[in-house]
């Protein structure tokens, strides 16, 4: 590979997650976009180039097209604008291209983003379909599959194969939703117990309400540069690690449906670029959509043996205090899973904690943060590695 | 090529057609243009046993527009000889491995 140039975040900005009456697309990104601006203190007209992501817009917004749409609010309209859209690892892939773009020497500055608007006038079966769209149309939604619906499908496989229970699945939930406590910019601040996920009302069997994220609205952005102003600013967080990986779009496609074998490449790339290991990285943030999905990321990034996942969250190992922190932030169970804005909003919790700032959540001494996003049931996945 | 289409209809006739590696003997579910395993695109269409297993099932509660007025209802994926997966919905009694035909129920993929 040739030599790739370093790549600081220097500034970063989100929404409160949720329902928002009255903010589309747009303004959220906006808002959001702006606070990464004036985080990084730069001027906005240095910016070079708009990378953002989103999934579902064109449907539940009937708005495409959102790459020079979002660049027009921050007065940036004469840039370059992409929106990326890979399901819900959109912002993800987008973060992902941007760092080439600046690592190749190419852009020195660029803002880096997502943005879902979900909470409309259009009701759950809407949304239903809307993400639907990031599964196989012709053999899954064809064949009445829903994401629950995919989740469930690998969760009952995972628990046949290797032993996994509702109660662990319970546990992801209970410890997310404590974690979000934290969060003032977390969709749910509400603590739940083990009984209230085994009782809620089934969605997808074996998944209950509990175990599914919500339906959020919101955005996140950050401003990235590169080694030319990476020392002008304090406190540069450096993404040493990005890889990404794919597989066949339909759980029919892969070869085991009790991992996401996508993610394990990105992880791979990532760990090896970086030069680091699993148990180098201080804490992670995992694409928790469902709750099987933190079960089976903690396995694929390397936290756990594979099938022993849900055995780590039993005993505690992925609570803040635990060997490693997972989803400190309350995750996409009660953080919110906005879809793209998810990736970079993971990303923007890094930065949080390796700067040292955040608060309540704050994981002691945290040096080294990754971050692992999901598109569709396991079809994209991205890793990126942060270090202080 | 062969189509989605083509599948569906050969499938609602009884037959399930998938293209067989020449190269290294994988079959794979069309549509697709080279093999999965060794990107031969030497492919030639057989018909395989329209019969699997449960490897996995939900029950759906919050159904998609299209089964909304279905719900709840199983939908699972089936595996059947050598690796080959399909997707349907589950008209029997869902157990993981239990043995399943697979037919189609006005242009849906279902397991009896």
């Amino acid at each position: 590979m040739t030599q790739l140039r370093k790549v600081g975040i220097v500034g970063i900005g989100i929404t409160k997650f949720g329902k928002h009456l009255e903010k589309g697309s747009r303004e959220l990104f906006y808002e959001a976009a702006f606070k990464a601006i004036e985080d990084a203190s730069i001027d906005p007209k240095g910016i070079e180039a708009l990378y953002f992501g989103n999934a579902v817009g064109s449907v539940l917004e009937h708005q495409a097209h959102m790459g020079p749409l979002m660049a027009e609010g921050l007065g940036l309209r004469y840039i370059p604008a992409i929106r990326f859209e890979n399901a819900c690892a959109s912002s993800g892939v987008a973060l992902r291209d941007a760092y080439f773009a600046i690592a190749s020497g190419f852009y020195d500055t660029v803002l880096v983003g997502g943005a879902e608007k979900m909470v409309t006038e259009k009701g759950t079966l809407e949304v239903t379909d809307a993400l639907a769209l990031g599964a196989d149309n012709l053999f899954e939604y064809n064949a009445g599959l829903t994401f629950p619906g995919l989740y469930a499908t690998i969760a009952r496989a995972h628990m046949k194969k290797y032993g996994t229970t509702e109660e662990q699945l319970a546990m992801v939930s209970v410890k997310n939703h404590k974690n979000a406590m934290d969060n003032p910019n977390a969709h749910f601040h509400k603590e739940i117990t083990i009984e209230d996920a085994l009782n809620a009302r089934p969605i997808a069997e074996p998944l209950k309400l509990f175990d599914c994220c919500p339906i959020s609205d919101g955005a996140a952005a950050v401003i990235m540069v590169s080694e030319k102003y990476f020392n002008k600013f304090e406190t540069p967080i450096e993404i040493i690690g990005s890889g990404q990986g794919s597989d066949s779009i339909s759980l029919q496609g892969r070869k085991d449906i009790t991992r996401i074998v996508s993610a394990e490449i990105a992880a791979r790339t990532a760990y090896k670029m970086a030069g680091v290991t699993p148990e180098d990285i201080d804490l992670a943030e995992v694409h928790d959509c469902f709750t099987i999905a933190e079960i089976i990321a903690t396995e694929g990034l390397g936290f756990f043996k594979i099938g022993e996942g849900g055995k780590g969250v039993e005993e505690g190992e992925t609570q803040k205090d635990g060997r490693i922190p997972i989803n400190v932030s309350g995750g996409l169970k009660a953080k919110g899973h906005p879809v793209g804005a998810t990736g970079v909003a993971q990303v923007v919790e890094l930065v949080e904690q390796l700067r040292g700032e955040a608060g309540k959540r704050q994981v002691s001494g945290a040096e080294i943060g990754l971050a692992h996003n999901v598109g569709g049931s396991g079809a994209t996945a991205t890793v990126h590695i942060l270090r202080r | 090529m062969i189509t989605y289409n083509k599948f569906i209809k050969s499938l609602e006739k009884g037959d399930f057609l998938v293209l067989k590696c020449k190269k290294c003997g994988t079959l794979n579910l069309p549509p697709k243009v080279l093999c999965q395993e060794c990107f031969s695109s030497d492919l030639e269409l057989i018909k395989i046993k329209n019969e699997g297993k449960i490897l996995s099932y939900t029950t759906i509660h919050v159904p998609s527009t299209k089964f909304k007025d279905r719900a709840p209802y199983t939908s699972g994926v089936a595996e059947l000889e050598r690796g080959i997966k399909i997707t349907g919905i589950v008209l029997t009694e869902p157990e993981i491995g239990k043995k399943v035909r697979i037919e189609t129920e006005n242009g849906t993929i279902v397991f009896r």
